[in-house]
């Protein structure tokens, strides 16, 4: 039976919350000789760990026979990988070569350093092994030990840059994240907790994060706890032009919008589960269109109950989203409550005004609600001028 | 036992007009349940699913006014899917078939529909009162079924609830024969209504006294409502952004100065600083202020605005306020009870304007302050003893650190001194939110001191299953706990379970609580509802993508928000539902 070498117990620690750890970074330059255990130890403050380290010395001692059932997993990784991306854009990472696949096991969750790897490759099967068990919750709770915690599980310790594909990995779930982001770039750690740092007080919100809400954020769901509209309100508060000129508020809302990944709701007639789109991803509405499609494609042949070759059907209700001509239409909802049809603004302006998407039946489209939207606009203006 | 009329029975019990009190009154006797029973008005379910509606309405017969509240506190704040429940459709139709004679529903978190609303415009010749409250599910095509059916509607309250914007023609629906309204508050709507015919109704509706407008609505309108409705005790501002120094703004200001009743504000829309000035005339009248949806207004005329408001019983800003501008409410705000302070720059990584500094100034200017929602970037142990020490009267004291799990910037300490003073000090605390970084000793403090809580939300807290065991075996009084990102597990969930059935409910999300726990939990209290979610958050890409069952669960763990966990006590007509 393979057994892989465990790890001294006393070498495990839990992941730092990143305050410790950005306190940590800041008061002692990185040091990667030093054993990542200590270091996190006195950061942490002395977390007590009870709880992480039975559960996992149970899990290597009763799972040693699923882990090679569990490494067989991690080859499958190639499936998740080449798995249709939700937005657009989105290529597997299927380039990975075994040693790539070794080096991504051994690389989760230790923070405090590049080394030690022996010790993350323990930690992470041991995760793996409690997941393959029914103690699902296990591993989410352990794995999952804290929002900001497992922002930082996620980002930390891989030592290579993230490049722009890898971003969009992370929508497909926080385990194929750990495993993309080990194709993440030099300075890694310093990175992934000054955007720890960004994200926690920001809440929502990471430079770089393009990835839905669904899969683990490094900015944490649900924090700081005010409503959504709340959220909202600076970016999208109209400012007087008696104040600001028109470029201002432009430029203003583009800024606010830079900083957070432009998540907006769509829902599609007919279907009665919505999904998220992130606007960021795009940067013309054909990409905008084909993103569509590919979100509610499979909804939408489930919903007709189609066999296979049907899925040809489906695929020709996505025609001619953009331009009034096939069966649906996209419309979206601006910041001022008007539904306005895709494609009439330039897309920067579009992304800086849109708050949500809707895929209608183009035979709902009725010229009197688009109609009132735009004579609200135009009295809008002249009240404004 | 002497001989005890129930009339006379019924008569005192008339006079308690808590819940609690008559939910006691009803289990001393067979007989003195049936007196409460028949005679109760007033019928509050503070979990949708801790008994059935059906239930409800059969022990209730006379029920006036139904309050029910359904989804966990922190949906809110996005944790909770939306399909997880909270249904008002069962209640509406069991009321409905036994219940006619229902006046007032107010519904909190609950998915209402555009049917269900059209079902209660038509089942209730007597209804009155309507009041939803962060609610979902409906459009106002459902409102407009309200504003036609229901003769004799004094109350639809809307608040902060996601509404379908399906056009403005709802309001037009209020009959002309309606004359009824007392309170309108529309201020959650998100599309465009009829201004008009806002005007109109407003006109014929002598009893109006409380009017929240939703951004829409242009100042010009505004002078007109102000000017039919002199009497609003409770005005909410339309969109608030007029031209300076026109003809609009100087009625504006007229208009203010006529209305003496007026003692609440809100809404501030899009307002522009100088447009401020138009409130002057009011605001030595004021008792309630709420200037967090207003972006746009700057430090320094929030502050020359607040002090003019030297009755201000309550209070909501923007962070933007600033250390000083809470200093100017401090000196001029002594009748303050309740302060919030929210966020105004929740994504920057920008340095919010409030400090501790603007806490202690508040705590020491305004003595009968008891309510604090305060978001701020950093706070200090000294603040927190300092606060304790002037506010000895909190009822409900909720501070939110931005960055989780942040120590005392000056000590680098953990707060859990500071939460401690708060809750040895303020002995009639019933709502506590910790924030900042904390260990177990923190919740060794509230077990010890906080007698009388009855809520507790934790957030990134704690070292180990010893600090929520404290919480569970000192807070006797202990109703609602949350609890998101902390290191509890099985050992801290399973320690006391028969405490759960002396609360109404427990969250706990993104904590070491495996699925064997809670089936535990589960197995051993039969008469709890457990409940967990496995969030799929209803976009399935993974079901989509992944065939593999086992993958399936997997790649959820890591994505989702965890396995969550929510279960409630109930009474023992209950609906179990289990969802894995």
């Amino acid at each position: 039976m393979d057994r892989l070498p465990r790890a001294p117990t006393a070498a495990y620690n839990p992941p730092t919350p990143p305050d410790a750890l950005n306190r940590d970074l800041a008061s002692s330059s990185s040091d990667p000789t030093s054993p990542p255990g200590t270091r996190v130890q006195e950061a942490a403050g002395g977390r007590s760990s009870s709880t992480f380290e039975l559960a996992m010395e149970e899990g290597l001692e009763n799972r040693g026979g699923a882990c090679p059932q569990l490494l067989d997993l991690i080859p499958n990784e190639s499936d998740w990988m080449m798995a249709p991306e939700a937005s657009g854009g989105g290529r597997g990472v299927g380039g990975l070569d075994d040693s790539e696949d070794k080096k991504l096991e051994l690389r989760l969750g230790l923070p405090g350093g590049g080394g030690g790897e022996e010790e993350s490759a323990v930690l992470s099967l041991g995760f793996f092994s409690m997941a393959s068990k029914t103690t699902t919750a296990a591993a989410a709770a352990i794995a999952t030990c804290s929002g900001a915690r497992r922002g930082l599980f996620e980002s930390a310790e891989f030592t290579k840059s993230e490049g722009p594909q890898q971003e969009q990995q992370r929508q497909q779930g926080g385990f194929l994240q750990l495993q993309s982001r080990a194709e993440s770039g030099d300075g890694w750690p310093h990175k992934a907790v000054l955007q720890q740092s960004h994200a926690a007080p920001g809440g929502a919100a990471a430079p770089n994060t393009s990835s839905q809400t669904r899969a683990a954020p490094a900015p944490v769901v649900g924090w700081p706890p005010i409503r959504s509209f709340r959220k909202n309100l600076s970016s999208s508060s109209v400012k007087p032009s008696v104040e600001l000129e028109n470029d201002n508020i432009e430029m203003k809302q583009k800024f606010d919008n830079n900083k957070k990944g432009l998540l907006v709701k769509i829902n599609m007639d007919g279907i009665p589960i919505g999904r998220k789109v992130d606007l960021k991803a795009y940067d013309n509405y054909e990409k905008l269109s084909l993103a569509v499609k590919e979100l509610f494609l499979g909804l939408l042949a489930a919903q007709k109950d189609t066999p296979q070759n049907e899925n040809e059907e489906a695929k020709q209700a996505f025609v001619g989203l953009l331009d009034g001509s096939g069966e649906y239409t996209l419309v979206y909802e601006d910041n001022e409550g008007d539904k306005m049809l895709v494609g009439g603004v330039p897309w920067d302006v579009f992304v800086s005004t849109v708050k949500r998407l809707r895929v209608l039946k183009s035979s709902d489209l009725t010229a009197l609600h688009l109609g009132a939207a735009v004579s609200r606009k135009r009295t809008a203006t002249e009240s404004l001028s | 036992m002497t001989y005890f009329p129930e009339e006379v029975v019924e008569h005192i019990v008339d006079f308690l007009g808590s819940h609690g009190d008559r939910n006691a009154v009803s289990t001393v006797c067979k007989a003195w349940y049936q007196v409460d029973r028949l005679s109760r008005r007033s019928v509050f379910v503070g979990n949708c699913y801790a008994i059935r509606p059906e239930r409800v309405v059969t022990r209730f017969p006379e029920m006036k006014s139904l309050t029910v509240k359904g989804k966990p506190h922190f949906a809110d704040f996005n944790l909770v899917p939306y399909d997880w429940g909270g249904f008002a459709q069962p209640w509406i139709e069991a009321a409905a078939r036994g219940c006619p004679g229902l006046e007032e529903l107010r519904l909190k978190r609950m998915v209402i529909t555009d049917d269900d609303l059209e079902l209660l415009s038509c089942s209730f010749p007597n209804f009155k009162s309507l009041v939803l409250v962060s609610c979902e599910g409906f459009s106002t095509d459902g409102l407009a079924e309200i504003a036609t059916y229901c003769r004799g509607l004094r109350e639809l309250d809307l608040q902060e609830n996601e509404v379908e914007d399906h056009g403005h023609q709802w309001l037009s629906c209020f009959p002309d024969s309606c004359t009824s309204l007392v309170s309108l508050n529309f201020a959650c709507l998100k599309g465009e209504v009829n201004a008009s015919a806002l005007e109109r109704l407003v006109a014929r509706c002598p009893n109006l006294r409380s009017l929240k407008l939703n951004h829409s609505i242009p100042v010009e309108s505004l002078n007109k409502i102000l000017a039919r409705a002199p009497h609003l005790v409770d005005l909410g501002t339309g969109s608030f952004t007029i031209d300076n120094r026109s003809e609009t703004y100087h009625r504006l200001i007229n208009s203010f100065f006529r209305c003496k009743s007026l003692r609440s504000l809100s809404g501030f829309w899009d307002a522009s600083p100088f447009c401020l000035q138009a409130v002057y005339p009011i605001c030595a009248n004021l008792t309630v202020l709420n200037l967090s949806y207003a972006p746009a207004i700057q430090s320094a005329d929030l502050t020359k605005l607040v002090g003019f408001c030297f009755k201000l019983q309550k209070l909501w800003v923007l962070d933007c306020i600033g250390d000083k501008g809470l200093v100017v409410v401090a000196s001029t705000c002594k009748e303050l009870q309740e302060l919030r302070v929210f966020p105004s720059d929740v994504y920057g990584a920008g340095i919010t304007a409030v400090t501790e500094e603007g806490l202690v100034a508040i705590s020491s200017g305004c003595p009968k302050l008891n309510s604090l929602l305060y978001f701020c970037y950093q706070m200090t142990n000294a603040a927190l003893t300092t606060v304790a020490k002037n506010c000895p009267h909190f009822t409900r004291f909720r501070l939110c650190i931005l960055e989780p799990e942040k120590p005392d910037p000056v000590t680098n300490q953990p707060l859990d001194e500071g939460f401690g003073a708060i809750v040895r000090s303020c002995k009639n605390l019933r709502r506590l939110s910790v924030s900042g970084l904390l260990t177990d000793q923190v919740f060794l403090y509230i077990g010890m001191y906080a007698e009388r809580l009855e809520m507790l939300s934790i957030a990134f807290a704690g070292d180990s299953d010893k600090g929520m065991v404290y919480v569970l075996n000192g807070c006797k009084n202990l109703r609602k706990l949350e609890i998101r990102d902390c290191p509890f597990g099985d050992a801290a969930l399973l320690k006391d379970v028969a405490k759960y059935e002396t609360m109404r409910s427990l969250w706990m999300s993104s904590c070491d609580v495996t699925l064997g726990g809670c089936k535990s939990l589960a197995a051993k209290m039969p008469r709890l509802n457990v409940e967990i979610i496995n969030e799929n958050d209803g976009t399935s890409e993974s079901k989509e993508n992944l065939s593999d069952q086992h993958k399936l669960v997997l790649c959820q763990q890591f994505t989702s928000v965890s396995n969550d966990i929510m279960f409630t006590s109930n009474d023992p007509d209950v609906c179990r539902r289990v969802r894995l």
